[in-house]
């Protein structure tokens, strides 16, 4: 949360957007110590589709680029679609593509057609979570082309391999190529891009974050029910 | 004796009193020009909240940033005023930091 106490990132999204948030995983509590915990912040229209996501905690300068990025993206798509949908939603997959190619070192074709969804969410025959809502899909990334033919590229490539925590993919001849969380989601981003958030979120929050998805936003676990601490926690959550 | 005596006192008073009228005035004695005034750095003044529109219905929650009761909220708003909607998702409860 330290990137949105910073003034200068507050004056920005304030100006440019109009923020909300949700609590969609739990955040454990076990002996009285934190455990897990993530945040994703995403940049959408106000249809609810969302344009770019920033996965996990990020700092103020970061999330401030990211931000503006959002900002003079969108002005640029408006100025090329001309209120052509298909138009719009194409320049910012593409947008996505060639940041995962500039800053990440990874080739993707983005995908600027989206097929008819195979199942219909208001069938009876699909299946809902016990809520009602249906699952959110799996979305499935582009295929990754490789990695670009550019010295710098290649040491971008080389370094996200040696760092850990870098989620490993393969190409489609079976090269291994590594992306951290940002990477995946410009990745996830090129090809579902302006899709609703709440068809994304899950791929986000699961897929690349790794957290469960939960309704309940705290949960206090404790081996010694007996104790006092115990017994509170089937009360209500410890504070301490 | 008798003269060297008074002409001593007479000297150490007004050296006394060249000393006083100096500090008075701010003035370092040793090289006569105007001492540097010493300032204390004024208390920072506390961070102003966000200024809030008029109609907002939300909270900051310990942040800069104003937040909408709900993504609906933020929605309906960002359409009315032609901007963007900024959604957060997070483990546990934004309201209180302890939890999040």
């Amino acid at each position: 949360m330290n990137a949105l106490a910073n003034p200068e990132v507050g004056k920005y999204l304030n100006e440019y957007f109009c923020s909300a948030f949700q609590k969609v995983a739990t955040f454990r509590i076990v002996n009285g110590q934190k455990q897990g915990g993530n945040v994703a912040a995403y940049f959408c229209a106000p249809d609810g589709r969302v344009l770019h996501c920033v996965a996990g905690p990020v700092d103020a300068a970061t999330m401030l680029r990211e931000a503006k990025w959002v900002v003079e993206t969108t002005k640029k798509a408006m100025a090329e679609a001309k209120g052509d949908g298909a138009k719009f939603k194409a320049f910012f997959r593409k947008a996505h593509a060639d940041r995962l190619r500039n800053e990440h070192g990874i080739v993707v074709e983005a995908i600027t057609f989206d097929p008819p969804a195979e199942q219909d969410p208001n069938s009876a025959l699909t299946y809902n979570d016990p809520t009602g809502r249906p699952l959110a899909p799996k979305l499935p990334p582009p295929p990754i082309d490789g990695p670009d033919v550019t010295l710098r590229a290649r040491e971008l490539q080389s370094a996200a391999l040696a760092a850990p925590g870098n989620k490993v993919l393969l190409d489609r001849r079976g090269g291994r190529v590594a992306l951290n969380n940002q990477g995946q989601v410009h990745h996830l981003m090129a090809a579902h891009c302006m899709r609703p958030i709440e068809t994304l979120y899950g791929a986000i929050f699961e897929g690349i974050l790794g957290e469960k998805i939960s309704t309940k936003p705290v949960q206090v676990v404790t081996p010694f029910p007996w104790r006092p601490e115990g017994r509170a926690a089937r009360n209500g959550p410890v504070r301490n | 004796m008798k003269i060297i005596l008074p002409l001593l006192a007479g000297g150490l008073l007004l050296s006394l009193t060249a000393a006083a009228q100096a500090q008075l005035e701010g003035i370092d004695p040793r090289t006569g020009k105007p001492a540097e005034p010493v300032v204390k750095p004024l208390p920072q003044p506390a961070p102003k909240p966000v200024a809030r529109d008029e109609g907002s219905t939300c909270g900051d929650y310990g942040t800069a940033v104003l937040f909408e009761e709900s993504p609906k909220d933020a929605a309906a708003r960002a359409k009315k005023e032609e901007k963007l909607v900024f959604v957060l998702h997070v483990s546990g409860n934004f309201e209180d930091p302890r939890f999040t």
